[in-house]
């Protein structure tokens, strides 16, 4: 194994022969090089510098500059009559006609249902209006009533009824009554269950 | 800047020598943008009238917004090369481009002249939009901003647009060349 890699190793030393080197290195220089490939790079890397040669090299003639500037300042300037165009005059009137075409087409529609029929709708919301007002004056009736009366027994002095001492043995009354009626108790409880 | 947005206002005015002066300034890439994109002089120049008589009666028409004057002149010119070409088929004349040689040396010259069509030429052969972005871009050095505000895209879509036409341009020429060196 270890000769195997000696022999290898020893191969590095293969060299070329000297005056096969030389010579071959003389021919390969003093070879024309192919024109296409080197000619074909120069024009491409100087396709900018030539555009930029063209920038000088055309120019217009001095007196053709001269006489076309002439003719373009003498000629009278057209004025073409542009309509006078307002944006937002235009927008409000046609918001204006959009509204008129609008209301005319609700008028002029049949309704879908006879109970939408615009004259009955009418009628009806009339009598509701009536009924409402009159159930308020008959609540205002009785509200007026009730505290005429009140007025009346404060100024009568017939307020015995709201005296607290007579209430509250008018109340212990009650209580001592509903507490021994066993009888109205078992009543309730049968219901009840 | 503010000096071009006082002749501006001075032009709405009706100001004529204002306005000359915005002629006087914005000729020269308005021309040469109608020349490079229909290869005729006579048509470049009859178009570049159009264009900024154009631009006089219209002058009242313009709003900054932000974009320079150039990028407004820019859209009237495509739209007036557009129209050109939709009226009647137009060839491209490369001969009636002429123009001053920059070197003195007949071997300069030739390769300058031969370079130079290339280039014209291959541009003629990308689409529309790849031209314009290239003639703005590269021969008259507009920003990204001002080349978007002219075609009316958005910033994203013009660089990406000149990185294709960069490359296409070059496949072109590479194309061209390959094909004239072998035919001589």
């Amino acid at each position: 194994m270890e000769n195997i890699i000696k022999k290898l190793k020893n191969l590095k030393d293969i060299r070329p022969d000297a005056e096969y080197s030389q010579q071959s290195k003389l021919v390969i220089l003093a070879t024309p090089i192919s024109p296409e490939t080197n000619q074909d790079f120069e024009i491409a890397g100087s396709i900018i510098e030539i555009l930029k040669k063209l920038r000088q090299i055309i120019q217009p003639g001095a007196e053709y500059s001269r006489l076309s500037k002439l003719a373009i300042l003498n000629t009278p300037i057209l004025s073409p009559k542009r309509p006078i165009f307002n944006w937002q005059l235009a927008f409000t009137m046609a918001g204006l006609l959009l509204v008129l075409v609008s209301g005319a087409l609700i008028r002029n529609s049949k309704p879908t249902a006879p109970n939408l029929n615009a004259q009955s709708l009418e009628t009806e919301f009339k009598n509701l209006n009536i009924n409402i007002q009159l159930a308020r004056i008959e609540y205002s009736q009785d509200i007026d009533e009730a505290v005429s009366l009140a007025l009346k027994e404060i100024t009568e002095k017939q307020t015995d009824h709201l005296n607290p001492i007579i209430l509250e043995s008018e109340q212990n009354k009650l209580n001592s009554e509903s507490s021994n009626n066993k009888e109205i108790d078992n009543l309730l409880n049968q219901i009840l269950l | 800047m503010k000096e071009e947005e006082g002749l501006i206002k001075k032009a709405k005015n009706r100001d004529s020598e204002a306005f000359g002066l915005l002629y006087d300034q914005h000729l020269p890439p308005i021309y040469r943008f109608i020349l490079l994109k229909t290869g005729s002089k006579v048509t470049a120049e009859d178009l570049t009238h159009q264009v900024f008589l154009n631009a006089w009666q219209n002058i009242e028409n313009y709003q900054s917004q932000g974009f320079p004057f150039s990028s407004w002149l820019y859209r009237i010119a495509s739209n007036a090369v557009i129209d050109y070409y939709r009226t009647d088929k137009k060839h491209f004349n490369l001969e009636a481009i002429e123009e001053p040689a920059a070197s003195n040396n007949l071997e300069e010259k030739i390769d300058q002249r031969f370079e130079m069509n290339l280039v014209r030429t291959a541009i003629k052969e990308l689409p529309d939009e790849q031209q314009t972005i290239i003639i703005m871009k590269f021969v008259e050095d507009l920003t990204n901003k001002e080349i978007a505000a002219a075609l009316g895209k958005s910033e994203g879509a013009v660089k990406t647009a000149q990185h294709r036409s960069i490359q296409n341009i070059k496949k072109i020429i590479n194309g061209k060349y390959n094909q004239k060196i072998k035919e001589s």
